[in-house]
């Protein structure tokens, strides 16, 4: 029944920005995400759009499961689209009643809907070619420097590791509690809003218990490994940079820079 | 009043990969008052199958009857359908979550929607008949043993007074003791009340012991159906499906390529040591005679491999 949820949406291939090390995918997807920011111009979402189709292309995960991250915003999309189409002020094109379709509605409706797509297309590429537990190791080279302002990190990271390797696991204990319940008469559809929060507490306990369970059994087999906390650490697969790495990093600069550059171009020469 | 499966199959979804089948093309009928043993290698489709039973999967393809009844057609309840099959998973004290021992018991009697009196009165019959003594009634349950919260939990489906009750590995993880307990009370159960007992085990000694009926299921496929005797007495076919034979019935076999020409079938210790002693030119002596006296054997012919085998049992 819940079996279907997939963490993260990870998909497995074999392409070179799955290679790359989840930093450069983590600064890279933030420094896009910014750009997208930057003058409202044909020419310049020109540039984010090749950019965007190269990389897409590159990570060899198909479009359609890209599109996916799309359904979920297609109602704020559709209601913000409406929106700036027709309650802009400014020039108009024709009007039914009160609305009134304007230039400017219909150039802020656009820009927002390119804003909007790409950025959830950017984050998902990043979900796409990056495991969780990939991403997590990023975030923690990449936040290290907290450490010497006394944020724990290491013990962020290993917490947050744990948390998603768990996440299948509590799921399937979930499954069976329900079912378990199910086979005693519960009814988990039936009922008012306060009627089915009290219905949530047989499968809740037990998830409780089962989690706590499951924690404290952890924590004694870690310990058994001599474990004592995540100071000091090394790592199996330690993040490294290579090649293609700074070849990325390489691109990245090219690309922002041609950001930059064109929104300035398009400013100083009032271009589209 | 029977289940009756036909043609059932079930077919899941696996990520990227073909559709696998759990089950397939599977048909029996189970009449009430059998005492049903169902055994198959892990991923065999056993725990997929029982969950049928009482509705908690749905077949893909395939007909389910219940008391002549159609299952899956319209109209019909599959909550009733919880009523009268009862279900315990594996590890069933997993499910314990109330505050007292009998507000838990009492959860299932609650969702029939019967009154408060009603429920409480059932809950002490279902926690009398597995052996919970009255005090622990205002007890948390997880302050219990493990075996008295399993006890409890299988108590919690008793007090819905199904028609037959289906148990996953009931004695996984508990001690000797517990574990007989268990099982005698299914056999009191099934005795006494009539009720229909459906059980997955991976003992075969347990299936033997206790069950009339076996269901050996191997790839989602029911390989073989009959009596204890005539499923374990082909222990060529049971290796192949990648079970095993009740210990005494592979130790009748040892003995047969020895020299002795025991029945292939036995499946008890009981009818084992009968058959021996008969072997051995030993008159058959009553049970209690013998586990009283210190009777030593190990004066007979070939009688070191008797007591290597059997130990302090003659």
């Amino acid at each position: 029944m819940i079996r279907d949820i997939t963490i993260g949406q990870y998909y497995r291939a074999n392409s070179p920005i799955h290679a790359l090390d989840p930093r450069v995918k983590i600064a890279g997807t933030f420094l896009f995400i910014i750009s997208l920011f930057f003058k409202k111009s044909l020419i310049v979402y020109a540039i984010a759009t090749i950019f965007l189709i190269m990389v897409i292309r590159c990570s060899k995960v198909p479009f359609r499961f890209i599109c996916r991250g799309l359904k979920a915003i297609i109602f704020i999309l559709l209601f913000s689209v409406v929106a700036n189409m027709f309650f802009t002020p400014g020039e108009e094109i024709f009007h039914i009643g009160i609305f009134r379709l304007t230039k400017e509605g219909v150039t802020m409706a656009f820009y927002l809907s390119i804003r909007l797509i790409y950025l959830i297309l950017g984050s998902s590429i990043l979900t796409f070619t990056t495991t969780p537990n990939q991403l997590t190791s990023g975030l923690e080279k990449m936040f290290g420097f907290l450490n010497k302002i006394r944020v724990p990190v290491c013990d962020i990271a290993m917490m947050m590791s744990i948390a998603l390797r768990f996440i299948p696991i509590l799921t399937e204990e979930l499954d069976k509690i329900m079912k378990a319940q199910m086979a005693r008469g519960a009814d988990f559809d039936e009922g008012n809003l306060i009627q089915k929060m009290k219905n949530m507490i047989p499968l809740l306990v037990p998830l409780f218990v089962a989690a706590i369970r499951r924690a404290n059994d952890l924590a004694m087999a870690m310990e058994a490994r001599c474990y004592h906390g995540s100071e000091g650490r090394t790592k199996m697969k330690p993040l490294r940079y290579s090649v293609i790495d700074g070849k990325a990093y390489a691109i990245l600069g090219l690309y922002m820079i041609s950001m930059i550059g064109a929104s300035v171009f398009v400013t100083k020469f009032h271009l589209v | 009043m029977s289940i009756k499966l036909q043609h059932i199959t079930y077919q899941y979804e696996s990520q990227g990969e073909e559709p696998k089948k759990a089950i397939d093309d599977i048909s029996l009928e189970i009449k009430p008052g059998e005492f049903i043993g169902i055994i198959g290698h892990t991923g065999s489709g056993k725990s997929t199958l029982i969950q049928h039973f009482n509705g908690l999967l749905k077949a893909t393809s395939g007909s389910y009857y219940f008391d002549g009844e159609d299952v899956y057609g319209k109209g019909f309840s599959i909550r009733d359908l919880c009523k009268k099959v009862g279900f315990s998973f594996q590890y069933p004290e997993y499910q314990l979550f109330e505050a007292t021992v009998l507000d838990d018991v009492c959860f299932g009697p609650k969702n029939m929607g019967l009154t408060r009196a009603e429920q409480e009165k059932r809950a002490r019959e279902a926690l009398e008949a597995v052996g919970i003594p009255k005090k622990y009634e205002m007890k948390s349950p997880f302050l219990l043993s493990g075996g008295e919260k399993r006890r409890v939990a299988i108590a919690g489906v008793l007090a819905m007074e199904p028609q037959y009750f289906i148990l996953d590995e009931p004695t996984a993880g508990l001690d000797p003791i517990g574990r007989k307990k268990i099982l005698d009370l299914l056999k009191k159960l099934w005795k006494e009340k009539g009720m229909t007992i459906i059980l997955v085990s991976h003992s075969m000694e347990d299936i033997a012991d206790y069950a009339t009926r076996v269901l050996v299921m191997k790839t989602g496929k029911l390989l073989m159906d009959g009596t204890p005797k005539q499923i374990f007495g082909q222990m060529n076919k049971m290796q192949e499906a990648g079970l095993s034979v009740p210990d005494v019935t592979k130790c009748v076999h040892m003995l047969n390529e020895r020299g002795f020409s025991f029945s292939e079938d036995i499946t008890q210790i009981g009818e084992a040591k009968d058959a021996i002693l008969a072997a051995l030119g030993e008159k058959v002596l009553p049970v209690s005679y013998a586990r009283k006296s210190s009777y030593s054997v190990s004066n007979l012919s070939g009688s070191n491999l008797m007591s290597d085998i059997f130990g302090s049992e003659l």
